[in-house]
């Protein structure tokens, strides 16, 4: 009976009440373990990851066709990034906003060495549906590393002129969709023709751009 | 009454309420247990189908979704988990479970970026922790949610609102909503709980009657099962009673009835029935049960210590003395004893008096371990089974006194006969169908008159008639019809039966057969007569024959002198004879014969028997033959065989004509018995006389007798001497022919020891034998025997070996054949008598030649046997060759000078040395100068008397083998015989015949005397009557 029965300490043996102390300790540390694991997890969520400075311009010889008197929105895609969900459904909110004046690309990574149609998962179908988006297969990273591009879900928008506005994340952490700072600016420079050039955190995978890239940005972080 | 009701009510009710909310929570614990669980395993599931891995190009690894839902969503479960599975039910598990929900619940909903269905989780969450019925625990789930809203809202917004501004108080919106979920369900809780509460109550008060209910029911059912055990408990003792004949058979079964019963779940430990002595009025034990067990429970066993000292308290006495039940608990209190402290088997005593009619005739007493309190009911049904027991005992001894009663009646020897006034009989004992040969079935119902002989059949009615009338004891001697027609002399004692009004209904008669009185009585008559006759007749020779001495008409130079006074000296025997006979059956009568049985050769009494009575025979001139020979061994008292033979044989002397010829004889019958036998010539005795010969008083003929004289004791005498040795006697005889005597005694188990221990011991004497022999064969045999005997042997084949052999060695005994190669063995004598040394050398003439022609009388020649002769007699005469008479020293004591110098002087005729001592002083000294060869000891004498002086020479190791004849007038007892014991000894009552004492003397010295008497020539039987027998001795004591 007492080992169903309640702590109640007038009835409780001393060692009981030992006991009772103990589990309460115990409870305590398992919250704060708690606590810190999960402290631990949201500061990962919210790290975004690092990316390099984008081309000011629209890069010459890139296979992705500038809109002129358009926007020209850029999204880079990790195919396996499980975060690219929440990124394409910040996209999806874009482009229902601002359709008619954007010309999107989602370009999907294609490295090289890897099987036929790797790139295109339930994202690329994803992609692919919503309106306006044009979906590109990034064939050896090509265009990733002419537009500098580091991180699955990094967006770029350039003006009709071939002009860099904007570069960052339209998610607010990561794989959270949401209202969010990128978007948002993205919205507006598109909409109300802001002509600042926020730059927001990217939050997914690496799209792993070949080494010169790699070198490119660790001169970055050297400087 | 009634608050203790309430209370055990409410007791009742908080009990089950606990127990139930326990169990409640207790599931609903593990229900979480099992949910945290699932939502762990459901959350790792998810991560690894939405993100299972972080990729890098074409790289990939483990997404830190994966990890966390492992890692934190395991944190966050394990232990409420293990509480839920160790310590269910308990209040910090439901509160760490509701901790672990909630935070699960706010993992979720950032893994779901603040979507709103996540929050969903949150609702149903409490929904969920409802169940537990306490709404702290949802206070607990509230205070998370709330403060996850708190932290989150300001940190991290997204991940719980979807968003990433919110205004400040976003978070008091969900937590209000929380409590707005709360509110319901506390309600919830609440109802639920005072449900619960109300359920309990009843079903305690549904129980608490139920018990009430069950309790009745059990003290009904106790009460039932109480009394049946009552009743079958008193059943059983009233059945044990039934079948059983006394109290001792019947008080164990009842103690152990009583114990299975009343007493049988209570400790009961022992029990034990005491009975009342009715004279000595002392409780007497007869029954004690003890108990190993009682109810099915062991317990201890009553030690003896206890026992003991719990009887000491006299618990069983006080029942008895008080007729009340004696009921005793906490004897460890009661008494100081520290028995009771350290050995606390029985605490309660328990004492109930047996009785019946007002009178106790017992006590039972219980012992039991506990303290019990005896019940009324008990108590009255142990005093109705106490008076059953007391109604028993009294029932067994009316019984049993009736048994004893109608025992004593049916084994009378009288016949005890009850008839009604008018002389019809009722009843007939055992002692009636003896007496009359009337069985009870063939009288009973018959008038008594069928009894009387008709010609006192008169006086049978007179009687009848008066004793209707007459209340009086009426003894008679009358005759009465036995059933085959004869009549039988009986004394009648006859007295009236009387009702309960005292009225006379009948008479009891009482018949005892006098004929053997009356027959006793006219032998009485003629024994008188007899005896009369047998004292008067010698008295008046006596008192005649001392008159005419007194009167001077014999002068004392007259020869007739000595004719009066061997006139009077034969008188005298006859009385002393008839004295002693008479003396004797007195002894045998009263039982106080004494015997002093011991091996004995079969022909050795009857050679004596012979020896003694040839002078009584050759003054009857009648002729004596010893025929036996016999060596076999039986185990008799000597004198009494002796006695019985001399009987014997002066009845066949007596009784036999002039120039007759009376023969004994013994020899073995079918190798078990020895039969003696004295066989004489007389006129016989007829068949119908037979029977009655050995009856005491019993003469054929008194005439007869009177001419014969006898007491007509001496039959009787020796029929009862012959019963004692465990023998026979009879007689076979024909009319005109003769009559045999005889008697036959059981063999001695071992026959191969032919020689008596007692003889053979005197006859171990060493010694040397010189054997004068030239017949090789002879000289064989002879030397065989000597040798045989313990001697020294030498042996000389002619005259000068003989010579050669005297010449440097003296022999004890020469045995001397007459014809020798070398000349006269006769011519030896001349050289013995030569030598100083050899003068007094006895010899045995060993020869064919009859002895009467030659040198008889020579003193030297101290046997004469004839070849061929008997080797044992061979022995004898060497045995008593060894000792001469002149050598024999006789230690005659006795303070009466009279009889010292009588003895001596016949102990002197007889050929031996005698040494006087006056008394036991000068015995004592003399025993040690002069080393007698045999003692003759008075017992009663002053200063020392004969007791002291055996008791002095037992310790002399010279003395104490002397051979001691004691020579007293007291009949001595069997231990002062014992004490009065030296070497063989020999215990004689003065008065006796005189033979007596001489035939002692001469077996105890080896047949020294016989060397005295004339040599016989006939062999083996013509005996030489000591010189003593005629001689008289006076023994005054």
């Amino acid at each position: 009976m007492n080992s169903v029965g309640t702590f109640d300490r007038e009835k409780m043996a001393p060692q009981s009440v030992r006991r009772l102390f103990l589990f309460l300790f115990v409870s305590l540390v398992w919250v704060g373990a708690v606590l810190v694991a999960y402290a631990h997890f949201l500061a990962y969520e919210a790290k975004p990851a690092k990316v390099l400075p984008p081309p000011a311009v629209w890069p010459s010889g890139s296979a992705l066709e500038l809109a002129t008197g358009k926007m020209n929105l850029v999204m880079f895609i990790h195919p396996k990034c499980p975060c690219t969900n929440a990124s394409l459904s910040e996209l999806a909110i874009l482009m229902t906003r601002c359709s008619p004046n954007v010309n999107a690309y989602a370009v999907f990574l294609k490295p090289d060495g890897v099987e036929e149609n790797w790139e295109k998962t339930t994202y690329w179908q994803r992609a692919s549906e919503i309106q306006g988006v044009k979906v590109f297969s990034d064939e050896g990273a090509k265009e990733s590393r002419r537009f500098k591009a580091t991180t699955s879900g990094e967006t770029l928008l350039f003006g009709g002129d071939g002009k860099l506005l904007f570069v960052g994340g339209i998610t607010g952490s990561r794989g959270h969709e949401g209202d969010n700072q990128g978007l948002d600016s993205v919205v507006a420079i598109v909409r109300d023709g802001d002509q600042r050039c926020p730059r927001t955190g990217v939050f997914g995978c690496s799209l792993g751009n070949p080494v010169d890239c790699e070198i490119e940005v660790e001169q970055e972080i050297g400087k | 009454m009634t608050n203790s009701i309430a209370d055990k009510l409410s007791k009742r009710s908080e009990a089950l309420f606990d127990e139930q909310i326990k169990a409640v929570r207790a599931k609903v614990d593990r229900l979480f247990g099992l949910l945290l669980a699932f939502e762990w395993l459901a959350g790792i599931t998810v991560a690894v189908l939405v993100s299972p891995r972080a990729w890098t190009g074409v790289y990939s690894d483990v997404h830190i979704h994966v990890w966390t839902s492992v890692v934190l969503g395991g944190l966050i479960v394990f232990w409420p988990i293990y509480l839920s599975m160790r310590h269910a039910g308990q209040d910090l598990t439901r509160h760490v479970i509701a901790v672990a929900q909630m935070l699960y619940s706010a993992l979720l909903i950032h893994l779901t970026g603040g979507r709103i269905e996540t929050h969903f989780h949150v609702f149903g969450s409490l929904a969920f922790l409802s169940f537990y019925r306490d709404w702290r625990v949802l206070l607990s789930a509230t205070v998370i949610v709330a403060g996850d809203h708190v932290l989150r809202g300001i940190s991290f917004p997204q991940s719980i609102y979807g968003v990433s501004s919110i205004e400040p108080w976003r978070w008091v919106e969900h937590s209000a909503w929380v409590i707005f979920e709360d509110v319901f369900l506390m309600n919830s809780c609440r109802e639920n709980v005072t449900e619960m509460r109300q359920n309990s109550r009843r079903q305690a008060e549904i129980e608490l009657t139920r018990d009430g209910i069950e309790v009745v029911v059990a003290e009904r059912t106790q009460e039932l099962q109480d009394s049946e055990l009552q009743v079958a408990t008193q059943y059983n003792v009233s059945r044990i009673l039934a079948d059983s004949e006394s109290m001792q058979e019947a008080a164990p079964r009842i103690l152990g009835h009583l114990s299975n019963g009343l007493f049988h779940d209570v400790g009961l430990v022992c029990a034990s029935m005491w009975e009342l002595n009715p004279s000595s009025r002392d409780l007497v034990c007869i029954s004690e049960v003890q108990l190993c067990s009682s109810g099915g429970k062991q317990q201890p066993r009553v030690s003896k210590e206890l026992l003991s000292t719990l009887r000491q308290f006299k618990h069983a006495r006080q029942a008895a003395d008080s007729r009340q039940v004696v009921h005793q608990e906490n004897l460890a209190g009661f008494t100081a004893d520290s028995k009771f402290e350290e050995d606390a088997s029985v605490e309660t005593v328990i004492a109930i008096p047996i009785f019946a009619g007002g009178d106790v005739y017992g006590v039972l007493e219980f012992c039991i371990q506990h303290e019990h309190l005896l019940e009324e009911l008990d108590t009255v049904m142990l005093d109705g089974i106490a008076h059953q027991i007391g109604q028993f005992v009294v029932r067994g001894r009316v019984e049993n006194a009736n048994r004893q009663l109608a025992q004593v009646v049916n084994s009378a020897s009288e016949g005890i006969v009850s008839e009604t006034v008018d002389g019809v009989i009722l009843s007939w004992n055992k002692g009636a169908e003896d007496l009359l040969g009337y069985t009870a079935k063939e009288v009973c119902g018959r008038r008594s008159s069928m009894l009387v002989p008709p010609a006192q059949l008169d006086h049978y009615f007179e009687h009848l008639e008066a004793f209707k009338h007459c209340q009086d004891r009426l003894s008679i001697e009358a005759p009465v019809l036995k059933k085959d027609g004869r009549t039988v002399e009986v004394a009648l004692s006859i007295e009236p039966i009387y009702d309960e009004r005292k009225q006379v209904v009948g008479r009891s008669v009482f018949m005892r057969d006098i004929t053997e009185r009356k027959a006793a009585e006219k032998r009485v008559s003629e024994f008188y007569s007899v005896v009369s006759h047998e004292l008067r007749t010698p008295l008046t020779s006596i008192r005649g024959a001392l008159g005419l001495i007194e009167g001077g008409i014999i002068t004392p130079d007259s020869p007739q002198l000595m004719e009066l006074i061997t006139v009077a000296r034969g008188s005298s025997d006859r009385l002393i004879r008839l004295i002693n006979d008479m003396l004797d059956l007195k002894k045998i009568e009263a039982g106080k014969m004494e015997f002093y049985k011991q091996r004995l050769e079969a022909a050795e009494p009857v050679r004596k028997t012979v020896e003694s009575l040839i002078g009584f025979a050759e003054e009857s001139k009648v002729n004596l033959v010893c025929k036996t020979d016999c060596r076999e061994i039986v185990f008799a008292d000597p004198d009494k065989v002796l006695q019985i033979l001399t009987n014997l044989g002066s009845n066949a002397i007596k009784f036999s004509p002039e120039g007759g010829v009376v023969e004994f004889d013994a020899f073995v019958v079918d190798n078990q018995r020895v039969r003696f036998t004295v066989s004489d010539q007389g006129c016989g005795i007829a068949e119908e006389n037979k029977g009655k010969l050995f009856d005491k008083f019993q003469q054929i003929d008194s005439s007869d007798t009177r001419q014969k004289g006898g007491t007509g004791l001496g039959l009787a005498i020796c029929r009862a001497l012959v019963d004692q040795h465990q023998g026979t006697i009879g007689l076979d005889s024909v009319v005109n022919e003769g009559t045999t005597f005889w008697f036959e005694l059981p063999l001695e188990d071992c026959p191969a020891n032919r020689i008596s221990a007692e003889l053979k011991a005197i006859g171990r004497q060493k010694g040397k034998v010189l054997l004068v022999e030239d017949d090789d064969d002879f000289a064989t045999v002879v030397g065989a025997v000597i040798r045989h005997q313990g001697y020294r042997f030498v042996r000389a084949a002619s005259l000068f070996e003989a010579k050669k052999y005297l010449a440097d060695s003296v022999p004890d005994v020469v045995i001397l054949d007459l014809n020798l190669p070398d000349g006269c063995g006769l011519d030896l004598l001349e050289i013995l008598r030569a030598n100083p040394k050899t003068i007094d050398t006895p010899v045995i003439v060993s020869t064919g030649e009859q002895a009467e022609n030659k040198f008889v009388g020579n003193a030297t020649i101290v046997d004469w046997l004839l070849k061929p002769f008997d080797t044992q007699r061979l022995a004898a005469a060497v045995e008593r060759a060894i000792k001469i008479p002149g050598r024999c020293k006789v230690l005659v004591v006795d303070d009466d000078s009279d009889t010292r110098t009588v003895l001596s002087a016949q102990l002197r005729a007889a050929g031996l040395q005698c040494i006087e001592a006056k008394d036991g002083l000068e015995a004592i000294y003399l025993t040690r100068k002069e080393a007698p060869d045999i003692i003759v000891l008075d017992v009663q004498m002053p200063h020392v008397d004969g007791f002291q002086v055996v008791e002095v020479l037992k310790h002399e190791e010279e003395a104490a083998s002397t051979p001691l004849v004691i020579y007293s007038g007291r009949d001595l007892t069997a231990e002062e015989r014992s004490a009065l014991t030296l070497g063989v000894t020999r215990h004689l009552t003065k008065g006796q015949q005189q033979w007596e004492l001489s035939n002692t003397i001469d077996e105890l010295l080896g047949g020294v005397l016989h060397l005295c008497a004339p040599v016989s020539t006939q062999e083996s039987a013509m005996v030489p009557t000591p010189s003593l027998t005629t001689a008289q001795a006076r023994a005054p004591e």
